[in-house]
């Protein structure tokens, strides 16, 4: 079940696999919530509606507390690249696996 | 008074006798402040010219050697009749950086610079620019990282002139040491905080957080603090006659060793500062770093602290994960330095520390083998010889005992690490705002949490990559579950895992359906869409309650009940098999209106794309 990341409601794009995601979010889990709030959040709740301190967090926390495999490292900075390459403002940022009602 | 050398670096001439640095350089620890090339050449020829040499050694013997005859005692205090140095504490205090020293520092750095870069930390002239970290001059002439650490090097050069002809007057009795200490103390300051200064963009950008950098602990290279602590040392050893304070040459080239010291200085200020450049929009634009190993000897790890040779093997790892020069086996002796970049593992994608497992054609001389993980690398093994024939370097040829881990077969595949389902949130859902519920309300699909992405991964994804044969792909590819022979590729899976009950609708936006299709083509496999309806099976994962849909290719935006249901998934891996032309209704493509042409990956201004090579369309992920 692959991942998407939806930027606003005019961005979509492929995010990771299930295993991909799953082993990104086990690396959020690694992570402190008070340091990491949004990211925490995202993982957990699937949406996020601070994106500019969630791309703060996620960036912080690839230099400070790297993920340890290799599939997460690059899930994580597949997700950097994406907030980074929307040129907008980014104002909610949520994580889909592809299905809608 | 001061005198210009070859290269315009200008040291204190000295009255007093001071040794030269070729005859008087420490043994080397390692990294060593023994810097090559013209310039330090130059320098190190004019330092070498400095006289009296020859009436030191007749006074007090051999330079290189041991002394021959006793150091007089130290001079008494000028003020108070004896010995005397300051307390530890108080030396402590002089470690805080005020705007006074700032001016000092500067004074100092313009004393003994060349004229023509005399300007760069001053602002003279120079510019400082954030993102790139580089100096601008007037003249649009640039001084960047590589300049900057030779100015720096260079700049030592002359500290260390200095330190040497204090080390001389306090070992030859001409300096009183309380004198001495202080001297020492200010040159070193100076000193850290024009190294400092280099690195921030110039004395002005030395803002409270840098000064505190440079200033450092007392306890821990580098910074200034822990300088003047080792410091306060010396002078005790030099009272007390200890080794490496009892003699001439030592004293001197311990003194010296407090020049190179503040490289260390210039890499902490010069870290911090790329890590807090950012773009116009506010994005970090260096999240990477790397060691470049000085034009010195270098060290290898020790018991307590980690070698220069090891930090550079260890190639582009994120920011603040090397132990700064200073902080290594050297210690102060450290002549590396470091560099920074936004993507530096992009350009080592084949190196150990980023390398990305692909699935591998196999060829007329591959050899029989599995897929395991080891470590979280997927690597294979041959079959014949148990070793490891693809995968990371530092892997191929070993055997999975011999790297001390147990490869996890493909087949068994398990999430042992990861907690089960329902394991609890550590966050409280906020309230969205209005605005929020707006934008949410008009995305293609729908949210989903780590309550539904664990279920899937525990409940579905490797029950059914077993029993396909298969096994789970762990990173962004655009498949999730893939199966072949050999090596070979012959069939990816998107498989999508249906949960609540309002989902009932896959959605795939073009991008994503032109990126499996590609997929498809590259590796000439074939591509199936199944989703697995679990909506009377979770949570608990009642297999007995799931149901099946299979559609070939990719389905793009179906309703899940338009895709064929399948009994069980035995019917859906003979569906996967089956030919084309006799799949049932609702299991054939629908894709063909992407498959038409090639797509060509391309990335520009307006960020990534595919480029349909037949009809010149273009799909990019923002619509």
């Amino acid at each position: 079940m692959s991942y998407d990341l939806q930027i606003n409601d005019d961005y979509s794009a492929p995010l990771a696999s299930n295993e991909g995601y799953g082993d990104l979010g086990e690396w959020i889990d690694s992570l402190p919530v008070k340091d990491y709030p949004q990211l925490s959040h995202l993982w957990e709740w699937g949406w996020c509606q601070k994106p500019d301190e969630l791309h703060n967090e996620l960036t912080k926390a690839i230099k400070l507390s790297p993920p340890k495999s290799a599939s997460a490292k690059e899930t994580a900075d597949g997700f950097l690249s994406l907030l980074d390459e929307y040129d907008g403002d980014l104002r909610v940022v949520t994580v889909s696996n592809g299905l809608s009602s | 008074m001061t005198r210009k050398s070859e290269n315009g670096w200008r040291g204190k001439e000295t009255e007093n006798e001071t040794p030269s640095p070729s005859q008087a350089a420490p043994a080397p620890q390692g990294d060593s402040g023994r810097i090559a090339g013209r310039a330090a050449h130059s320098i190190r020829s004019d330092f070498a010219a400095v006289p009296r040499v020859a009436k030191q050694r007749e006074r007090y013997g051999s330079l290189d050697g041991r002394i021959e005859r006793p150091l007089p005692d130290p001079q008494p205090s000028t003020s108070t009749g004896s010995p005397d140095r300051r307390k530890r504490d108080a030396w402590l205090l002089l470690a805080i950086i005020g705007d006074d020293d700032i001016g000092a520092a500067r004074r100092y750095w313009q004393t003994h610079a060349p004229q023509a870069v005399a300007g760069v930390p001053t602002g003279d002239g120079w510019t400082w620019d954030d993102q790139k970290q580089i100096y601008v001059g007037a003249n649009r002439h640039q001084v960047d990282q590589r300049d900057l650490k030779r100015l720096s090097l260079l700049f030592a050069l002359a500290v260390a002139a200095d330190l040497r002809r204090l080390g001389s007057d306090v070992a030859t009795g001409a300096t009183p040491i309380d004198e001495w200490q202080t001297a020492a103390a200010q040159v070193v300051k100076d000193a850290a905080i024009t190294q400092g200064a280099l690195a921030a963009g110039g004395f002005d950008n030395l803002t409270t957080e840098l000064r505190e950098i440079v200033t450092g602990g007392a306890e821990k290279a580098p910074g200034l603090a822990f300088s003047l602590s080792k410091l306060a040392n010396f002078a005790e050893d030099i009272e007390q006659h200890n080794p490496r304070a009892d003699t001439v040459p030592g004293i001197v080239d311990r003194m010296a060793l407090y020049s190179s010291a503040q490289n260390g200085v210039l890499e902490a200020v010069k870290r911090e500062s790329h890590a807090g450049a950012k773009n116009p929009k506010g994005q970090l634009l260096y999240l990477f770093e790397r060691n470049l190993l000085g034009d010195a000897q270098h060290c290898r790890d020790t018991d307590d602290a980690e070698g220069c040779t090891e930090c550079t093997e260890a190639g582009w790892v994120p920011i603040g994960s090397l132990p700064l020069p200073g902080l290594r086996s050297c210690r102060a002796s450290c002549a590396c330095s470091m560099q920074f970049s936004l993507t530096g593992p992009a350009t080592d994608q084949a190196g150990k520390s980023y390398y990305r497992p692909q699935i591998i054609q196999k060829s007329d001389d591959d050899d029989d083998g599995h897929w395991v993980t080891i470590n979280g690398v997927h690597v294979f093994i041959s079959e014949s010889t148990g070793r490891i024939v693809r995968g990371p370097s530092s892997m191929v040829g070993k055997k999975p005992s011999e790297i001390g881990k147990r490869p996890v077969h493909h087949h068994e595949q398990t999430n042992p690490k990861k907690p089960p389902k329902g394991s609890g949130k550590r966050t409280v859902e906020e309230k969205p705002t209005a605005r929020t519920k707006s934008e949410i309300a008009k995305q293609s699909a729908t949210y989903v949490g780590k309550d539904i992405q664990r279920y899937a991964e525990e409940h579905n994804e490797p029950q059914f990559a077993k029993a396909i044969g298969g096994l789970s792909y762990d990173d962004n590819e655009p498949v999730d579950v893939v199966a072949g022979t050999g090596g070979k590729v012959d069939h990816g899976v998107e498989l999508k895992t249906m949960v609540g009950n309002k989902a009932s609708k896959l959605t795939m936006d073009r991008y994503a359906q032109v990126r499996k299709v590609e997929w498809e083509r590259e590796k000439n496999a074939t591509f199936h869409t199944v989703v697995i309806d679990d909506r009377e099976a979770y949570p608990e994962g009642d297999e007995s309650k799931r149901a099946y849909y299979y559609r070939r290719g990719v389905a793009g935006s179906a309703r899940v009940n338009s895709m064929y249901r399948a009994k069980n998934i035995g019917e859906v891996k003979r569906l996967m098999k089956m030919p084309e032309s006799e799949l049932p209704e609702g299991a054939g493509r629908t894709d063909q209106n992407v498959r038409d042409g090639k797509w060509k990956f391309f990335a520009d201004k307006q960020g990534r794309g595919y480029k349909n090579s037949k009809t010149g369309e273009i799909v990019r992920p923002k619509k």
